[in-house]
């Protein structure tokens, strides 16, 4: 029992420092991924003068941003595009996108995570184009 | 005939207490090294993470600054020039993505590209701690063509 103390420490180090690596490798390509999709989402919806498919491509690629990563599944990414004021030259459209990066199976995290997960957001603003011609009637 | 083990002459089995000691003295050794190989696989993916963000950053930096065009001096003078505020535009957007880590030092026009040069200062905890480094500091630029185009409605007739 006596040799048994010394070989139980070093494997509960060895699975501490496992966890740690798991959790970094985890988590970091998930983050540039909501990051992305955010700025995908704006940069997307500001091009264009007509609200309705503004905020249509706007959604539609930071869903598509999402899905290009293999670390993200598309369904539970969170996207939502909205402007203060009605859509017109200039005014700001914000895309927020959120994502929960599940932590189960990795042993020990419940301590610092107990919901599960470690929940990602992301924000950007930007203003529709100002000078671009509406060509449609 | 039953085989009985011996001590090998030369060997000496080391006290209780000692093996004990010799224990913790690699502990001390290897427990450091763990953490600071952990530590660099951190503090570098954390890196390259905060780049790839602000070079995002970056990106749309430039691209709102490109949308502040001095339309007076360029109906005056057909040159483009970005506004006064195309910087603080530049930097708000900067700061949404990045927390304030990514800090625009010059915006350029070549032509009618925009760049945004900047750095982005991230946090390496465990380098702080094994080797005194608080951060690792990397350039970013960004590129964007400025916006023109006819800012009136079109149609009707």
């Amino acid at each position: 029992m006596e040799e048994l103390a010394p070989l139980l420490m070093v494997l509960v180090i060895l699975v501490l420092v496992f966890t740690m690596v798991a959790f970094v490798a985890r988590v970091q390509p998930v983050k540039v991924l909501v990051v992305s999709a955010a700025r995908n989402c704006a940069r997307n919806g500001v091009e264009t003068l007509a609200e309705g498919r503004g905020m249509d491509q706007a959604l539609k690629t930071a869903v598509e941003t999402a899905a290009d990563g293999a670390a993200i599944d598309p369904a539970g990414l969170e996207v939502r595009a909205y402007t203060e004021t009605r859509w017109g030259r200039g005014r700001v459209l914000t895309c927020e996108t959120a994502y929960n990066v599940s932590t189960s199976g990795l042993p020990l995290l419940d301590w610092f995570y107990p919901r599960d997960h470690v929940p990602l957001r992301a924000k950007v603003s930007l203003s529709i184009e100002p000078y671009k011609s509406r060509w449609e009637k | 005939m039953l085989y009985r083990p011996q001590a090998r002459r030369g060997w000496r089995r080391l006290p209780g207490d000692e093996r004990g000691q010799s224990f913790t003295a690699q502990m001390l050794v290897i427990l450091p090294l763990l953490l600071l190989l952990f530590g660099l696989v951190y503090d570098l993916g954390n890196v390259a993470a905060g780049v790839s963000i602000a070079q995002n950053a970056a990106d749309l930096a430039a691209q709102e600054a490109g949308k502040m065009v001095d339309v007076g001096h360029y109906m005056a003078y057909q040159e483009i020039r970005l506004r006064p505020e195309a910087a603080s535009v530049a930097q708000s957007i900067a700061d949404d993505l990045t927390g304030g880590a990514f800090v625009v030092d010059g915006l350029y026009l070549d032509g009618a590209l925009v760049l945004v040069e900047g750095r982005v200062a991230v946090r390496t905890p465990f380098l702080e701690t094994f080797m005194g480094r608080r951060n690792i500091t990397r350039p970013v630029v960004g590129i964007a063509e400025a916006a023109y185009g006819i800012e009136q409605e079109g149609g009707g007739d």
